[in-house]
């Protein structure tokens, strides 16, 4: 009775689902809501149901769209879907490293990005995008349009004397992952593991943070997109030295006649970029493939510098039908073609007579030689124009992994993978280059370097997953096996039969004297060649256990034992554990229920991480070849110890604590995070003093000395408007960093307190400015404190019992802690708004409290810089500088030069709109055009100030004059999906 | 199909098909992937290297190849030229002032900051550790296995054994408070340090006791340039005995006479004086009589001697372009000789001091004149002054960085473009005032130009059979022999004038006074890095007033203090006095 009537009842429904522009949506799903019956659309979006008179409504879901629900009609039912929002509601998967979870479960310091997070970048390295997005992470790149130049990138600080500072990457879940093989388009998400127990999961290499990268996987619905761009950097923030006629009438030196503009001498008018990517992604929800082609290429702002680039990236995910198993593969194959800037080009053109010729007046062919102004002056348009230096480089980066369902709750994932990268750099210098003629007898030289580096990863995890009743478990266990391996070449010969040759017939070079070892100021090399190898082992097992007691309480605890063969012999393994705590307090009952607040988790964790980032071989009595001396009249090369063996030798160690608040409030129209860290490095990689006798060596390479850094991070996310056609959303970042190198010393190795830092170059050999010092913060500037000027023009210091004194009087033991340059503030700010079509957003970025040494003005910003070299237009007139008339004081180093660097830029400013598809074949058109490094608000009176690094152990100074000039990014790009 | 029916398949499936070989799998990777060890391709250990004869050379040579290095590395050149009365390295218009270090060198007023202090000790004793490394692998090795035999052997410690005792003797000489090493691998800590006297009787016993086991000169022919021979070891003996009222307050001038007089009658190896000023610092002084001990000297490959750290930058930035020798880039104003005249050309009135006067005091002295590469690798004089014409166009001068004509002088002061004899307003003359004309430069060794076979080929003399006659000369002067020491510099010094000239010394020595004799060793071995221990030696170095240099309120600073990077890293390491 029931059933007749059922059949009785039964309709059917018809429609089509698109998305937001209009285009089929094929395999959408529709199913009638809290009933079992459905369908998937077909590829013109179209579909077909049967459903029962009783049923209302139907429920519209297709991966990537925000689902709809509509209510069930006689007519055809044409549904369009939105494309899923960044809306926090939505599940946020976040990848924690050997797993991923939901954004609310975890707890520990990450912060996920989506690529949709990062600025447009146009030049090298997308992890300039990331700048300024993750409170607490530093990416400096001072050098933004020099088409080879990646930056430095160091999270929460700095972390170790001599080992590496930067994070491990792990893309797609390979750790030691390549970013310099990945085209911005491709990301998906990215994941910075900032706390010590979410890293520690990575042991040996997690101490520096650990940014996981996801690229694009598979769709089940096809799609093809192009993404262009075309993007011009215009110098900024220039240096500005005297003209010609300022120059002569300075009486800086010889007037020669011509009128010179250096820096426009050696740069094009504006560095370009230009780059395409095509995409192409479909298949079904168990077996789909992604695969990416890109093309750059790009110029830099000097006249040699440029880069070509063309990749590749396919990611193809095959899942059984019966769910079984899933294979993935990812192959990322890159080529790439450079020329090298030459920075000290740069540095020439700052401090040549602008009265000089570029070229010979008596043979206007030939270059003018040029060997008389500052200290190593050469002619660098000619050194840009005939010197070449490159390279030629290839990546392939590719993995595999196989995933078995072991169970439904069980599974076990095998992964393997490969990173090879080659470069054949080339060099060479023709024989009508008139530093050769006049310092090589006129013969031209060249050279090819091999470089090839391998890292082979094998990995296995098993994970296995039960919930009983509100207790939900999720334990994994994995080993892991990694294999790094690099070996090279080199050549080199000089007086070749013809220039044209360059460098690509070394064996016609007739110079047959090998390179002499202890190679003179200005000596020449000969014939050279050389090779090398060397490889490491890092093997580990690891395990974790993430539980929760529903969705209410949350633990993880993880432990890693680790083992490198970098270690001595006394200590290759170590045991690296973590634990960390959540707790979602608004789901107690206790806890008032308002409005405001939606969601609130306390989190508090502690993970022991290492740094194994050195040199392979460092705890060994190695012998190596030095120089050469006579035996019986045969020239023999002599062997000796090359190092001091340790065989205590082990990986740094850092204890990290966070404690952290995740939050949303308002109705998640404000969400955010706030963490409290303190890292403590222990055991601190790097080269000690050490007594000579009985060691061979001055220094080993131990570890010694502790260092801590704390501060407090702020990373909010807010929408502030949300209407029909108009929304606002604005993001916030801020950071504090206190930095403490806490001690220098252990049992065996004492007695060196501090470490000289920045030694400063000629003329003048003033010495080193800052010092790494027991009880200091990095970045200590250690120097005289000036006292002003005197009379006679010289710069007057304090000594050490406060008297003031002529800086050239000055003693070692004079010289005091003067300033810092560590930024102890950064933040950044930034706002995005839709109307309509439009989208328009602007990022504003800034570091603050620090100093910065103006190494520049030190050296020829004064008037007693050198005759005969120009100087900064701040050497005359009434500025501080200026007053330095006298040259006894001219090589004292004090804080007279020292600047506040802090500073705000306008850095990045994108407006976006989306076309509505005139044709049916294309389902949309961005066009984007973006603006970088607009404006920089500073008093640092010398160029950029972020063109002096504030990452690494000597922050706030430039320790010589070349650099890379500072630029405005016009770009404008077009984005087309099919 | 429900999913429970799946999930039993697949449990069987694994159970039979797919769990027996991952557990194999998991043992075998577990067993053979846990293996740390470190392979080597580029470089080699201790415990494979010495496999051939060859190794044994390679090893034994390390400690050498080091040792001639240091005649200028570590500041061991300066620190025996800067605080005496002949070189200097003043503030030339802002180059060279580098924290007032030289300053301090010249005033007698150095600071355990100092680098030199620390780099000196470290110099030396990373040689006395070298050597006593390779004495260690040597004297382990199997003679069989490697091919040598047992005398090879016994030669290779004695000679190790004789260059420690010449990197003992130098350190002895600036620190005086020395560690005595004997042994190194494995050690962690310093030796405690010894006193003078238990140094100098170890340095006395380890080169009297290398001597038997040495070979002598002639027997090694040319070729033995760089070898430690009896006749070496036996100058040691002379270096040491010479100076050992300051090293231990007892004066052994009868021993150093005793040991001076065999090596010149030959008990220790056939040796001869050269009969031309410049031939034991030509390019083929590897084979000449008067090398008593070198280091082998190739433009291809090493040169210290012609280092930035000494005579390559003993000449203006642009100076070699008068040479003709533009392979090693620009020279350097580093260091020149102390001024003998103000900067109105007026004598100074101290009798230290001088150099150049002291050599214009015997005016047909060879050496007098402007030096001058003539080609086929012959050059005649030996000091830059005045303008200096290029070598392949005379029409052009060397000027300097700062763009004015150079016109080397005897004087420091600010001359500029000052022409010559014309007096300058500026009358300040000191460490701290100086230009790129002041003071005369000094190449003793010769600067072929590029394209002579010969250039950059002379070895480095580090004892030279005239030290002997000088040494000789000097205990029969103390002895109050003046005549047989006025005979034995004349041996020496006929070479540098005329037949016949009346610039040697009378019979009879009558000239010859304690200035006198402080003088001609500074001629004789200007710039050879020794001023500073014959000034010790005869009292002048804290006594002494010279240009722009007082007397020192007492003699502490003849011995250099432990360096402040020493110092720190060894608890119980006892700073010298008055430090």
């Amino acid at each position: 009775m029931i059933q007749t009537t059922a059949w009785a009842q039964i309709r059917e429904v018809k429609g089509t689902v698109t998305d937001s522009a209009g285009a089929p949506l094929p395999s959408a799903s529709v199913n009638v809501k809290d009933s079992k019956t459905g369908t998937v659309t077909g590829k013109d979006g179209s579909f077909f149901l049967n459903v029962p008179q009783t049923a209302t409504t139907l429920v519209i879901s297709s991966i990537g769209y925000e689902t709809r629900e509509v209510p069930v009609s006689d007519g055809p039912v044409n549904v369009s879907l939105n494309p899923a929002s960044t809306d926090l509601a939505v599940v946020t998967v976040v990848s924690v490293g050997y797993g991923t979870l939901d954004k609310k479960e975890v707890t520990s310091a990450i912060t996920h990005l989506s690529g949709k997070d990062l600025n447009v970048f146009g030049g090298n390295a997308v992890l300039n995008s990331m700048q300024g997005k993750v409170a607490g992470l530093n990416v400096v790149n001072t050098a933004p349009s020099d088409p080879n130049a990646s930056p430095s990138i160091q999270l929460r600080g700095v972390s170790s004397r001599n080992a590496g500072l930067g994070p491990l990457y792990v893309i797609n879940g390979v750790p030691g992952g390549n970013v310099d093989n990945l085209n911005q388009n491709d990301i998906e998400s990215i994941d910075v593991l900032k706390g010590g127990a979410a890293s520690a999961i990575y042991g040996t290499r997690g101490s520096n943070g650990v940014i996981i990268i996801t690229t694009k996987k598979g769709t089940s619905t096809s799609y093809a997109m192009y993404d262009g761009y075309t993007s011009f950097d215009l110098p900024t923030n220039q240096v500005k030295v005297l003209s010609p006629e300022e120059f002569v009438a300075h009486n800086r030196g010889t007037n020669y006649g011509a009128k010179t503009d250096w820096f426009k001498s050696v740069s094009r008018n504006y560095a370009f970029n230009q780059k395409h990517t095509l995409q192409f992604a479909g298949g079904s929800a168990k077996t789909n493939y992604i695969v990416s082609f890109d093309y750059r290429n790009a110029t830099g702002l000097d006249l040699r510098s440029d880069k070509q680039e063309y990749g590749a990236r396919l990611n193809l995910t095959h899942t059984s039908a019966n769910n079984l198993y899933t294979a993935t593969v990812n192959i990322a194959p890159r080529y790439l073609k450079s020329n090298n800037a030459s920075y000290n080009a740069f540095n020439q053109s700052l401090t040549l007579n602008p009265t000089l010729p570029v070229h010979d007046t008596l043979n206007p062919n030939r270059f003018l030689f040029i060997n008389t102004g500052f200290t190593g002056a050469y002619n660098p348009v000619e050194e840009l124009k005939t010197v070449l230096s490159g390279t030629e480089g290839k990546y392939l980066d590719w993995n595999a992994s196989f995933k078995l369902n072991l169970t439904q709750n069980l599974y076990s994932q095998i992964t393997l993978g490969q990173q090879s990268n080659d470069f054949f750099d080339f060099g060479f210098t023709p024989s009508y280059n008139t530093g050769a003629i006049n310092g090589n007898n006129g013969r031209n030289s060249a050279n090819r370097n091999y470089n090839k580096n391998d890292q082979y990863v094998f990995e296995w995890i098993g994970n296995y997953k039960r919930n009983i009743k509100l207790h939900s478990f999720n334990l994994m266990g994995g080993y892991s096996y990694n294999y790094f391996v690099s070996s090279g070449m080199n050549a080199g010969n000089q007086n070749f039969p013809s220039d044209v040759l360059t460098y690509n017939n070394l064996g016609t070079g007739q110079y047959n004297i090998p390179i002499p070892t202890n190679p003179q100021p200005g000596d020449y090399t000969f014939r050279t060649v050389g090779s090398y190898k060397n490889d490491s082992k890092l093997i580990a097992f690891f395990g974790r256990l993430n539980y929760d007691l529903a969705k209410k309480y949350f633990l993880s605890a993880s432990l890693r034992y680790e083992g490198s063969s970098k270690f001595g012999y006394d200590n290759k393994w170590g045991y690296f554990p973590a634990v960390s705590l959540g707790w979602n307090i608004t789901k107690e009952d206790f806890f008032p229920k308002v409005d405001w607040l939606n969601d609130l988790k306390l989190r508090a964790d502690y993970g022991e991480t290492g740094n194994q980032d050195f040199g392979n071989y460092l705890s060994l009595d190695t012998y190596s070849g030095y120089g050469y001396f006579t035996f019986n009249g045969a020239s023999y090369q002599v062997w000796g110890p090359s190092q001091n063996t340790n065989y205590n030798l082990q990986w740094e160690k850092a204890q990290n604590f966070n404690l952290g608040i995740d939050f949303d409030l308002l109705n998640r129209r404000l969400t955010g995070s706030i963490n409290y860290y303190i890292r403590t490095n222990k055991d601190l990689l790097g080269y000690y003093n050490v007594p000579v006798p009985p060691f061979v060596q001055t220094t080993t390479f131990a570890n010694v000395g502790t260092m801590k850094n704390s501060g407090l991070e702020i990373q909010l996310n807010a929408r502030v408007a949300e209407k029909q056609d108009f929304t606002w959303s604005a993001s916030l970042t801020g950071a504090i960093n206190n930095n403490k190198f806490l001690s220098f010393s252990n049992d065996m190795y004492r007695g060196q307190n501090f470490q000289y830092m920045a030694n400063m170059p000629a003329p003048g050999s003033p010495g080193p400015s800052q010092r790494l010092e027991e009880g200091r913060r990095i970045g200590s500037f250690y120097m005289y404190k000036s006292a002003g000027i005197d009379a006679t023009g010289r710069l007057m210091v304090y000594d050490k019992s406060g008297n003031i004194i002529p800086g050239n009087t000055a003693k070692e033991d004079d010289k005091q802690f003067v300033g810092n340059g560590l930024p102890l503030y950064s933040a950044s700010l930034g706002n995005t708004f839709t109307y309509k079509k439009l989208d328009f957003s602007v990022f504003f970025r800034g570091a603050f409290k620090y100093d910065i040494f103006n190494t520049t003005a030190f050296y020829i910003g004064t008037p007693v810089t050198q005759g005969g070299a120009n100087v900064l237009q701040s050497a005359y007139g009434d500025g501080k500088y200026a007053a330095l008339t006298n040259p006894e004081t001219y090589s004292t180093l004090s804080d007279y030069f020292l600047e506040k660097g802090d500073y705000v830029k306008l850095d990045n400013v994108t407006v976006g709109y989306n076309f509505k598809s005139p044709i049916k074949q294309v389902s949309s058109i961005r066009l984007y055009g973006v603006a970088r490094n607009l404006y920089t608000f500073t008093k640092f009176t010398t160029g950029d100030p972020e063109s002096v690094s504030v990452n690494g152990l000597a922050p706030g100074v430039n320790t010589s004059l070349s650099y890379y000039p500072s630029t405005t990014q016009l770009l404008i790009g077009l984005q087309v999906k099919f | 199909m429900s999913i429970k029916t799946i999930k039993n398949k697949h449990m069987k499936y694994f159970t039979n098909k797919f769990f027996i070989p991952l557990y194999g799998a998991v043992v075998i990777l577990f067993a053979g992937c846990t293996k740390l060890d470190e392979t080597l391709y580029d470089r080699i250990t201790s415990e494979n290297f010495l496999q051939t004869r060859d190794d044994v050379i390679r090893d034994f040579l390390r400690a050498f190849e080091h040792a001639y290095w240091t005649i200028q590395g570590g500041g061991l050149f300066y620190a025996q030229e800067l605080p005496g009365d002949q070189l200097m390295t003043p503030n030339r218009d802002g180059d060279w002032f580098d924290g007032g270090k030289y300053q301090r060198a010249h005033y007698h007023t150095w600071t355990i900051q100092d680098d030199y202090t620390s780099d000196m000790w470290n110099a030396l004793f990373q040689g006395i550790s070298l050597a006593t490394n390779s004495l260690e692998d040597i004297e382990a090795v199997d003679i069989n296995k490697v091919n040598i035999t047992e005398a090879e052997k016994a030669d290779f410690i004695a000679e190790l054994k004789t260059l420690r005792a010449w990197f003992n003797l130098r350190a002895f000489d600036l620190y005086r408070n020395i560690p005595l090493v004997t042994k190194v691998k494995g050690e962690t800590g310093m030796p405690p340090q010894a006193t003078p006297e238990e140094t100098f009787n170890f340095i006395e016993k380890e080169l009297k006791d290398a001597i038997p086991g040495l070979p002598v000169r002639q027997d090694l022919g040319a070729a033995g340039i760089g070898r430690w021979t009896k006749g070496g070891a036996a100058a040691l003996l002379v270096r040491l005995y010479l100076n050992a009222e300051v090293y231990i307050g007892q004066s052994k001038y009868a021993e150093c006479a005793a040991v001076a007089q065999d090596i010149i009658d030959g008990k220790y190896g056939s040796y001869q004086l050269e009969s031309s000023w410049y031939k034991p610092f030509d390019y083929d002084n590897a084979a000449s009589g008067e090398t008593i001990y070198g280091f082998p000297s190739t433009l291809a490959r090493t040169h210290w001697h012609y280092s930035g750290d000494m005579y390559w930058w003993m000449g203006p930035h642009q100076a070699q372009n008068f040479f003709g020798f533009t392979n090693f880039g620009g020279m350097n104003t580093r260091y020149a000789l102390q001024p003998g005249r103000d900067v109105d050309s007026v004598e100074y009135a101290f009798s230290m001091g001088k150099p150049f006067i002291k050599f214009q005091r015997y005016s047909d002295d060879f050496r007098l004149k402007k030096y001058k590469n003539l080609g086929n690798s012959q050059r005649e004089g030996m000091f830059l002054y005045g303008y200096l014409p290029y070598y392949n166009n005379p029409s052009q001068f060397v000027k300097s960085n700062r763009g004015y004509t150079i016109f080397a002088r005897d004087q420091v002061g600010w001359f500029k473009d000052t022409p010559p004899g014309e007096k300058p307003a500026d009358k300040e003359s000191n460490m701290n005032h100086a230009d790129d004309n002041s003071g005369i430069w000094v190449a003793k060794y010769p600067i072929y130009p590029t394209g002579d076979p010969n250039a950059i080929a002379s070895a480095y003399a580090e004892i030279r059979l005239a030290e002997v006659y000088y040494s000789l000369a000097e205990c029969k002067y103390r002895a109050g022999d003046k005549g047989a020491a006025a005979t034995l510099l004349n041996a020496v010094r006929k070479r540098n004038y005329p037949a016949g000239s009346a610039s040697l010394y009378q019979s009879g020595g009558v000239q010859l006074n304690d200035q006198e004799m402080l003088d001609e060793w500074g001629r004789e071995f200007l710039v050879e890095g020794r001023r500073r221990t014959d000034l010790i030696r005869w009292g002048k170095f804290n006594t002494g007033a010279w240009w722009d240099k007082q007397p020192d309120n007492d003699d502490h600073t003849k011995i250099y203090p432990i360096g402040q990077n020493v110092i720190s890293l060894t608890p119980g390491l006892k700073q010298n006095p008055g430090y």
